[in-house]
């Protein structure tokens, strides 16, 4: 605080007519100085690329590599806390023993790998202050405004992503985020820590490990000192984290039908879509399926969602959805057909994008009953889910 | 009769307790030490009577054995104070008694020259009250009515005291102006008329708008108040009514402020619509009479004053223009910008980087003039009985309702929502009454009072639907097709273009509909002991009781309000409660009527003060004392959710009279001051307030793409979707906020009733109440922010847990109204969280005053003074001006970690320069005087905010650069003129006219600012500055909606006028 007596009174003195003074009434009175010492490396989240209010979807996917702390200690006179929302839930405050346990810590890597979220992963490398701005250029108009479709460049060579090849992960942006506070937040994916350097990974393939390869030196706060770890020690050049992702996920909430219900029917036009964290190879899906008389396994076609417009494919693929439409006809004039009613279990397996882990699915259940859905009110019809070969 | 019963009893409680005066003074008083002449001895003994037409009888004292004597309880007025010795007869004429005020009177008696039988002191009185160490600025009827002030009620002198302004944000909340005392917001202060206090319960603001033609003398006590004073952390306003007398005493006046000039056109760079405001015209009229009913024994004093005023708003249209557009563009596009448009002179150019659009004002055919119409009705009655001559009672009933038709809603929407009515019935009601007991060694002053406010808005016909918000940057011309100009998606060039975007519009009916009353019974005893032990003490016991209610209807007219979001679903808002907890169906229930809240606070008060005359080293007087108050913030069920009975205030001070004359103090003082905790936290936390939002489905719209709300087919609502709707938590350490305050200074007349002062002010927040959320908007607790966690607190809860039996299964480990273990769990969490993460509350004001007050006399008046004053902090007070919210104690500041970012700096009410000169010259000419009067205010303007949105908390909620980044507004000034002619007709009647010229050179400088950087959700940059602007990006990573129209003006100061009036006085 620089309010001082002295000021007052050396303001009084200096001010011998009230209007012309201007030099005691300046607005930057009080603000906070940035923390001493070097810019330091606090966190290094990986998360849910999502924002409010607009695609990709949230998984609610939030690690920190840096926390290493043991969980908070907890019973029942003692209960679990937790100061922030992953994209706006709760997460869970159980005690693992209600007479002296530990709290589940919502930013701990998972034993099984760094969750993804199927092409819109973000990593953020938290600092504990403002960095020098000299490390983005911004594209700006007459006005001094950002212009362009993308007129923030992060200067090259301050981090790196890399596979596990040590080769530059491809279609990997990034960008300095300014603003945030480093240490508190309301939700950790819709309000994220800051500022950061973050980084925007063109896919993260699972099962798979990568290292964020960081240049200290090129990062400096607004005084020039380069960047250090969270305890102030100077990172060396460069510092690598690694982390491994976690095998491929499903989406049960984008999936349908809900096989966790039982009986599980649909009606004879709908489409079995399976959604995942992970993006895949469309053309590795395989299926196991027995049916009800004049059912075809092999009339079964699987394929990445494309929506509903044949026009807009390109555009509408979703890579972590599969669908399987049933079919009649073959080559050109292959297309969707009613699934025969009956009972039915199914099975499939698939590759990620990178051709590398499979996913099996388990055996599953499901009856074909009833009328057709009427596209115009039910999603799940495969008029609302066009095949490749209706693509225009 | 719930109300009338708890009045008698409190009436009752009152008038039995022996306890001491423990609400504003309305009297001052009169104190000296009587020595002779020649040897010096002090002289016990001698007869001191005083008489002024301002009291009732007169008042006798004699000398102690040590010369010393002292005269109280003497209303506002010029005395004559005789002193009888012998044979001896000392005059001492002029005497100037102020409220709360005391004026030392020596004497020196010429015994050995016995053969004088009468001396009549020609010398000025003095003028210094050494008494008390307070920080106060008396206003007095002489004043008001010789030197140009611009309204007519008592708030319009608010501002005169040093290092007062209008509260920054502060316009149009509350009744009248809404002031800043010292750093502080407007409802943090205190309004007391005649000793009661009048302050709005609910949200701390002026309760009662009352005619200044009433008023005798108004004490605005800016800090150091004595322990009498509690419950406000800013100022307090101590007004004094006008009395009865010996002689009947009168007046008949009417004054019209028939123009003022057009005020500046006010509207957002390149939106549709626009509007400016003037005062179309103002008068008032009225009498007041006041005379003995029976002389010496009972006087009455009588008034009615309606004041009428109009307000012309006059809404415009414009159109961007579209004649520049790139061939062959496509797409959406905006408009022209305005290559004219430049950067405001205060502003940083890297703040301007959204040039305004070109726009072209449409014709006079779209433009709309609406009149707003306020009646304002004062009335006032009052009878002042001397029992005897140590008895006096005062009985006084104040009506002030008003009514006000016209503009209540928002230009940018439909008439149904803009335009109603609204009916606020205040009254004021008080018995005082005083005793002096013990040969007038004891003093009782007892004092019972009654406030009521009840605000009824009424909409017109058009608004009794259902409100409809559209957000974000809409089409004039899809809600008003007749504003033909606007025709929407008109094609040029292959482009689209709207030429009349609005950036929001409400449509429909008048939406929110809020119906309050607000109750406050008072009481207060106080007794005054006078002793001597090594010099004179006098010493004040008080009490004093509130019982403050509040009833509270809120609805949604035609059952519901609907917001639309770009390209999204309708959004339905409803109330809704969870108490009782478990509802029809165990979740809470729909109100599809509204919800309706009556809560309490009853506020307690004692207080023990000692003022020491010390005999040993004259003219050294020290004030010591500790006022206490405890609070109980009641539920709807009248259970109590806050009690805070440990609210300790010292207040210690000193003053010596380096003069031993009465003209001269050196003093300092500390003192703590508490606040007391407005009723709407009551009304919003422990009241079961919840809402529902939910999607409203398959409305269907127009060919504008207008919705019908009433055609939604849902919301599906259900009760388990009320947000909130039952109690906060309270943290169980919970402390009252409390402002600390260190004064040091000197005053010193000069002569000719002329009184320079210089001081220094320090004070500063200690601590404040404050709603949190540790568990990022979970739940929210009542809590100090920044204060340590109390162990003990976190054992006697870790204690209750393990007292508590298991919950029902049905709870799963989770809170609710059955699950009192989980309950008590979740307290306790949350509790111990709150160490974490909430900065403590700072607002520091630093201040060197320079004053100079002159009674009138010698033929003129003044009052000055300069203050150079800095208020840093992050906590600006009860308002938060970056987003206009008045929710005392349940801010949306402290609600979130994250939105404490960049909240330290200048506050909103920093505003370092304050220069205010204003007083008269009188200019006799036969029977005849010309007044000439002029006012001379210059402040320096209000840091600037760089704010955008949070993501759930929504606009203007983040701070995107730390406090004041965005610069200052300009400086202020403005000159007032008065003028006046009196005559005296007669020896009973005389007649004034006046007139008066407010802001002499139409300086219409900007007040305020549009602070809204970006509407964008955006997080703020930590200690940045202007330069990391360029950097900044959304949620999303993309650069942000810039606001066009930040940093310029949405205010204006007001335009000239000029008043005319006429008095006749008898």
């Amino acid at each position: 605080m620089r309010m001082l007596p002295g000021l007052v009174v050396s303001c009084i003195v200096i001010a011998g007519t009230a209007a012309a003074t201007t030099g005691c009434d300046d607005t930057s009175l009080g603000h906070l100085k940035d923390p001493a010492g070097p810019p330091r490396l606090i966190k290094a989240m990986i998360q849910d690329a999502a924002f409010v209010g607009g695609p990709p979807a949230e998984r609610g996917a939030a690690v920190d590599l840096l926390d290493t702390a043991p969980p908070p200690q907890c019973s029942d006179t003692n209960p679990c806390i937790n100061q922030f929302l992953v994209a706006q839930t709760v997460p869970p405050l159980d005690c693992s023993s209600p007479t002296g346990g530990t709290c589940v810590d919502p930013l701990a890597v998972p034993a099984d790998g760094v969750p993804l979220n199927a092409g819109a992963t973000a990593i953020r490398l938290v600092f504990n202050k403002l960095l020098d701005s000299s490390i983005e250029t911004v594209a700006v108009n007459d006005n001094g405004a950002p212009t362009g479709a993308t007129p923030y460049k992060l200067a090259a060579g301050i981090v790196e992503l890399l596979d596990s090849t040590g080769t530059a992960v491809p279609g990997t942006t990034a960008y300095w985020d300014n603003s945030g506070s480093p240490e508190f937040t309301s939700d950790v994916v819709w309000i994220p820590f800051g500022p950061a350097i973050v980084i925007l990974p063109g896919n993260l393939d699972p099962e798979s490990t990568y290292t964020i390869r960081i240049h200290p030196e090129l990062l400096k706060d607004r005084q020039g000192l380069a960047a250090a770890d969270a305890s102030g020690a100077t990172l060396v050049d460069p510092t690598d984290l690694k982390f491994t992702t976690e095998a491929i996920a499903p989406n049960p909430d984008a999936s349908y039908p809900d096989f966790s219900s039982s009986p599980t029917t649909i009606a004879p036009n709908e489409v079995l879509q399976f959604a995942f964290w992970s993006l895949l190879d469309e053309t590795s899906a395989t299926v196991t399926a027995t049916g009800p008389a004049g059912f075809d396994p092999a009339a079964v076609e699987a394929y990445a969602d494309r929506g509903a417009d044949p026009t807009a494919c390109a555009d509408d693929e979703n890579d972590a959805q599969l669908d399987f439409v049933y079919t009649a006809g073959a080559g050109a004039a292959r297309a969707p057909a009613d699934w025969p009613a009956g009972d039915y279990t199914f099975s499939f397996t698939v590759k990620d994008a990178a051709g590398k882990t499979t996913f099996t699915s388990p055996t599953m259940m499901f009856t074909v009953a009833g009328a057709d859905g009427d596209p115009a009110s039910d999603a799940n019809t495969f008029d609302n889910h066009v095949t490749p070969e209706q693509c225009q | 009769m719930r109300t009338l019963a708890r009045f008698s009893l409190a009436l009752a409680a009152a008038l039995l307790l022996f306890a001491p005066k423990a609400h504003a003074a309305v009297s001052g008083s009169i104190e000296g030490t009587v020595i002779d002449q020649a040897s010096g001895k002090k002289l016990g003994g001698v007869t001191i009577t005083v008489t002024s037409p301002a009291l009732q009888g007169e008042q006798t004292e004699f000398t102690d054995a040590d010369g010393h004597y002292i005269i109280t309880d003497l209303p506002p007025g010029e005395y004559l104070v005789r002193f009888y010795f012998a044979n001896l007869h000392i005059e001492r004429p002029g005497v100037f008694v102020q409220a709360d005020k005391t004026l030392a009177i020596n004497v020196a008696m010429p015994t050995q020259t016995a053969q004088v039988q009468t001396i009549r002191i020609v010398e000025q009185a003095p003028n210094v009250d050494v008494g008390n160490t307070q920080t106060q600025t008396a206003v007095t009827n002489d004043f008001v009515r010789n030197t140009p002030v611009q309204g007519r009620t008592y708030d319009s002198i608010m501002t005169l005291a040093p290092g007062a302004a209008a509260g920054t944000g502060e316009t149009g909340i509350g009744k009248g102006t809404s002031v800043s005392f010292n750093g502080s917001t407007g409802p943090e202060n205190n309004f007391l008329i005649d000793g009661v206090n009048s302050t709005n319960p609910a949200f701390g603001l002026l309760g009662t708008q009352l005619t200044l033609e009433f008023v005798g003398e108004t004490e605005l006590i800016t800090g150091g108040y004595n322990a009498e004073y509690g419950r406000a952390t800013g100022g307090v306003v101590n007004v004094i009514t006008k009395s009865g007398s010996n002689q009947f005493h009168g007046d008949l006046w009417f004054n019209a402020t028939p123009f003022q000039l057009d005020g500046h056109f006010i509207a957002r760079s390149g939106e549709a619509i626009g509007f400016r405001n003037h005062q179309k015209y103002a008068m008032d009229f009225g009498f007041d009479l006041g005379g003995p009913i029976v002389k010496d024994k009972v006087w009455f004093y009588v008034g009615f004053a309606p004041t009428f005023t109009t307000f012309e708003t006059t809404r415009s249209l414009r159109t961007r223009t579209d004649n520049d557009i790139p061939a062959g563009f496509m797409g959406a596009y905006a408009g022209d910008k305005d290559p004219s448009v430049t950067c405001p002179a205060w502003l940083d150019k890297r703040f301007c980087t959204t040039p305004g659009f070109a726009t072209v004002d449409l014709p006079d055919q779209f433009t709309k003039r609406y009149q707003t119409d306020t009646r304002l009705y004062n009335w006032i009655a009052k009878l002042n009985f001397q029992l005897d001559q140590n008895n006096a009672l005062v009985l006084q009933y104040i009506g002030s309702p008003q009514t006000t038709s016209g503009i209540l809603g928002t230009l940018n929407g439909s008439e149904g929502q803009l335009l109603g009515s609204t009916f606020d019935n205040t009254h004021d009601a008080l018995v005082h009454f005083t005793s002096k007991l013990a040969d007038r060694r004891l003093q009782l002053d007892v004092l019972a009072g009654y406030h009521y406010e009840d605000l009824t808005p009424t909409p017109t016909a058009a608004g009794m639907g259902p409100g409809v918000l559209y957000g974000v940057n809409q089409d004039l011309a899809t809600f008003e097709p007749g504003v033909t100009p606007c025709a929407p998606q008109t094609p040029s060039q292959g482009a689209t273009f709207n030429p009349c975007p609005v950036l929001n519009y409400i449509d429909g009916g008048f939406g929110f509909l809020q119906h309050t009353t607000s109750q406050r019974i008072s009481a207060s005893a106080s007794a005054t002991y006078f002793a001597r032990l090594g010099g004179t003490h006098a010493i004040k016991l008080g009490f004093d009781f509130e019982d403050d209610i509040y009833k509270d209807k809120r609805s949604y007219t035609g059952g519901a309000f609907y917001r639309v979001r770009a390209g999204g679903p309708e959004i339905y808002r409803q109330y809704g409660t969870k108490i009782p907890e478990n509802g029809p169906n165990g979740d809470g229930m729909v109100l599809l009527d509204g919800f309706s809240a009556t809560t309490t606070t009853y506020n307690y008060g004692a207080y023990l003060r000692d003022s020491y005359n010390v005999g040993f080293v004259p003219g050294l007087t020290l004030n010591a004392g500790v006022r206490w108050e405890g609070q109980q913030v009641r539920d709807i069920n009248g259970v109590t959710q806050i009690g805070i009975y440990d609210n300790w205030a010292p207040r210690v001070g000193a003053i010596y009279d380096f003069t031993r004359k009465g003209r001269s103090k050196i003093f300092a003082s500390y003192g703590r001051f508490y606040e007391s905790i407005p009723l709407d936290i009551n009304d919003r936390q422990f009241s079961g307030e919840g809402i529902i939002a939910g999607i409203g489905q398959n409305c269907t719209a127009n060919a504008q793409g207008r919705i019908d709300p009433t055609t939604c087919t849902g919301p599906k609502i259900g009760n388990a979707d009320i947000n909130g709707g039952s109690f906060g938590l309270v943290s169980p350490t919970l402390k009252g906020m409390y402002s600390e305050e260190v004064t040091a200074g000197l005053q010193f007349d000069v002569g000719l009733d002329m009184v320079l002062g210089a001081s220094y002010i320090h004070r500063n927040l200690g601590r404040v109440i404050e709603d949190v959320s540790p568990d990022g908007g979970v739940n929210y607790i009542v809590a100090n922010p920044g204060e340590p966690i109390d162990q003990g607190a976190v054992h006697d809860l870790e204690s209750k847990i393990s007292s508590l039996p298991p919950d029902p299964a049905s709870c799963n480990g989770n809170s609710g109204p059955n699950c009192p273990r989980a309950n008590a769990q979740q307290q306790l969490a949350l509790y111990k969280d709150l160490s974490s993460g909430f900065a403590a509350p700072k607002r520091t004001y630093d201040a060197l005053v320079l004053t100079a007050s002159k009674r009138l006399s010698h033929n003129f008046i003044v009052l000055a003074s300069y203050t150079y004053s800095r208020t840093v902090g992050n906590y600006p007070g009860l308002f938060q001006a970056s987003n206009g919210q008045l929710d005392p104690n349940i801010s949306t500041q402290y609600d979130l970690r994250e939105l404490l970012v960049n909240r330290d700096g200048p506050l909103p009410n920093d505003r370092p320069h304050n220069l205010k000169v204003q007083g008269s010259y009188f200019i006799p000419v036969g029977a005849s005087t010309f007044i000439v009067g002029a006012a001379f205010n210059a402040f320096s303007g209000s840091p600037i905010e760089v704010l955008g949105a949070h993501p759930t908390y929504g606009r203007l909620e983040t701070y995107v650069l730390p406090r004041g980044s965005g610069g200052r507004t300009p400086f202020y000034t403005q000159v007032d003129l008065h003028l006046g002619y009196k005559r005296q007709l007669s020896s009973l009647f005389a007649l004034e006219a006046t007139a008066d010229v407010f802001n002499l050179l139409d300086q219409q400088a900007v007040t305020a600012v549009d602070a809204e950087y970006t509407t964008s959700s955006v997080k703020p940059i930590p200690n940045g500055t202007a330069a990391d602007l360029v950097n900044l990006k959304t949620l999303a990573g993309g650069p942000p909606i810039l606001n066009p129209n930040y940093g310029r003006a949405t205010a204006y100061q007001a335009p000239l006028s000029m008043r005319f009036g006429l008095r006749l006085s008898f």
